[in-house]
C-alpha cells in the first residue's frame, strides 16, 4: 500500500507533523541559544581563580589569576558571521594590552573556520592594544575565502575592546565611522538580476547560458558565495547582517527570494546558480541523460523534502545554519572540505555527467525551498482570485 | 542489447542516487559529531 496515495489524509498529516516539528525545534533551539557563554569562558580560562562580573550588557568580567599579580579583564561581544553571530572574547591586562582571545561560540562552516585557525588568524590579536583601530584588511589581516568570518571576528574584537577600554580601563578608545560598502560584487549581482529579468520577460532563452556561465564564474569561483541552505536558514533563525555591513548578502538572499516570489518561478536555479551551471555544462559535455526507472523515481520522489526537513531540524535545534548545510558548494568553489564532503563532491559530479541536473533533481535543498516560495505565491494568487470571484 | 544497456544505465543511475543519499546522511552524522567534539 502506498501511504502517500490517500489524498489529504496521511500525506497531509505528515506535512502538518513536519511543520509542527520544525516549529518546536526552532523554539527549543531559540531557548538554548546563548546560555552557555559563562561556562565556555570558565572552561577556556582555567587560570582564572576568581571571576567577577562587572557588566552584563556588554559582558565584562574581571579575573584574578595566580600567575599575574594584576587582574585581567575579559570582554565578550558578538558580530554577524556567515552562519550567524560569532561570540568572541578578548582577555586584556590593566594597561589595555590583549593577552589572548577566546572563541566562545561560532556558527561558521567548519571548513572555513579551519582556514582561520590554520592561518593563525586569532594569534594576530595577541599583543595588540585595545586602542588600536581593529579594521579587517588594515591592521588585522583577513584570510582569503574566509573573509566574512575574518571580518566578523575582527568586528567582535573591535566592539569588545571598545567596551572594556571605555567602561573599565577608562582609555581613550575611538572607532572609525562605518561606511556603506557597495562595490564590484554588489554591482555585478544587480547586473545579473537585470539581465535575468530582461531574458525572462523577452523570452530570450539562449541568454540563460550567458547568465549561468556568469553565475559560475562570479558567484561560484570568484565570490564563492552561491545561495545555500545556510543562507536561507540563517534568515529563518533571524541571523541577518545589517544592510550596510553586508549588502551583498541581502541582495543575494532577500533578492533571490523576492524575485522567486514576485515571478512565481524559480529563476535562480534555472538562470544563475553556479552549481546548476556546472551540472548543465557537464551534462552537455557527456551528452548522456539516463532515464531512471519509474518505480524507483516514484519511491524517491520525497527524498529531497525529507533531507531538507532533517537538515532544518538539525539547524533549528542547534541554532546553527552551517551544521547541516549539506551542499558540496564550499568543497567545489572554495576547495575546502572536511571528511565525507570530499567523497560527496565527486559522486555528484559523476552523477551530473550521467543524469541531467543530478543534484538539483534529487538533493538540492535550495531548490526545494525556492519551490515552496513559488507555491506560496501561487496560493496567494488563488486566494486573491477566489476573493475576487466571491 | 539496447534493452540490456538501458537496464545497466538505470541501475548505475539508481546506485549513484542511493550512494549520494548515504553520503549526505554520513555528512549529517559527521556534523553532529563535530559540534559535540
Amino acid at each position: 500500500m502506498n501511504i502517500f496515495n490517500g489524498k489529504g489524509s496521511i500525506k497531509g498529516l505528515l506535512k502538518t507533523a513536519a511543520v509542527i516539528s520544525l516549529a518546536v525545534a526552532w523554539i527549543i533551539g531559540f531557548s538554548h541559544r546563548d546560555d552557555d557563554i559563562l561556562s565556555v569562558l570558565n572552561t577556556s580560562f582555567p587560570e582564572g581563580t576568581q571571576i567577577e562580573k562587572l557588566s552584563t550588557v556588554p559582558l565584562l568580567l574581571r579575573a584574578d589569576t595566580e600567575e599575574t599579580k594584576e587582574p585581567l579583564y575579559i570582554s565578550v561581544d558578538k558580530a554577524q558571521g556567515y552562519g550567524g553571530p560569532v561570540v568572541f572574547a578578548i582577555v586584556t591586562d590593566g594597561s589595555g594590552t590583549i593577552k589572548r582571545t577566546i572563541v566562545v561560540k561560532h556558527r561558521e562552516t567548519f571548513a572555513w573556520y579551519r582556514k582561520l585557525t590554520r592561518a593563525r588568524f586569532f594569534e594576530q590579536f595577541t599583543g595588540k592594544r585595545i586602542t588600536d583601530p581593529f579594521i579587517a584588511g588594515s591592521d588585522i589581516d583577513t584570510v582569503s575565502r574566509a573573509t566574512i568570518s575574518s571580518v566578523a571576528f575582527t568586528s567582535a574584537a573591535s566592539k569588545a575592546s571598545y567596551s572594556i577600554g571605555k567602561k573599565v580601563l577608562k582609555l581613550d578608545v575611538s572607532r572609525p565611522v562605518k561606511t556603506w560598502k557597495f562595490g564590484l560584487k554588489e554591482t555585478a549581482l544587480l547586473l545579473l538580476y537585470a539581465v535575468i529579468i530582461i531574458g525572462v520577460s523577452r523570452k530570450m532563452r539562449q541568454l540563460r547560458y550567458v547568465t549561468l556561465a556568469a553565475g559560475l564564474v562570479f558567484l561560484g569561483f570568484y565570490a564563492s558565495a552561491p545561495l545555500s541552505l545556510a543562507n536561507i536558514s540563517a534568515l529563518m533563525l533571524g541571523y541577518v547582517p545589517s544592510f550596510m555591513d553586508n549588502t551583498f548578502w541581502w541582495l543575494l538572499v532577500a533578492g533571490t527570494l523576492l524575485m522567486t516570489f514576485l515571478y512565481g518561478r524559480n529563476l535562480y536555479c534555472l538562470w544563475l546558480c553556479p552549481f546548476g551551471a556546472i551540472q548543465e555544462f557537464t551534462s552537455k559535455i557527456s551528452d548522456i541523460n539516463i532515464k531512471l526507472n519509474r518505480t524507483f523515481l516514484k519511491r524517491i520522489r520525497y527524498l529531497p523534502h525529507v533531507l531538507v526537513w532533517a537538515a532544518l531540524m538539525m539547524i533549528f535545534l542547534s541554532s546553527n545554519p552551517c551544521i547541516a548545510s549539506y551542499e558540496p558548494f564550499t568543497t567545489l568553489f572554495g576547495l575546502e572540505g572536511i571528511g565525507v564532503q570530499w567523497y560527496l563532491l565527486p559522486l555528484v559530479i559523476i552523477g551530473s555527467f550521467l543524469i541531467k541536473r543530478f543534484w538539483c533533481r534529487f538533493f538540492c535543498p535550495v531548490g526545494i525551498l525556492l519551490q515552496y516560495t513559488c507555491r506560496a505565491r501561487h496560493s496567494l494568487d488563488k486566494l486573491i482570485e477566489g476573493k475576487g470571484d466571491g | 542489447m539496447a534493452e540490456e544497456k538501458r537496464n545497466y544505465r538505470q541501475v548505475l543511475g539508481s546506485v549513484l542516487v542511493i550512494a549520494t543519499f548515504i553520503m549526505v546522511l554520513v555528512y549529517f552524522v559527521q556534523s553532529m559529531l563535530m559540534i559535540k567534539g
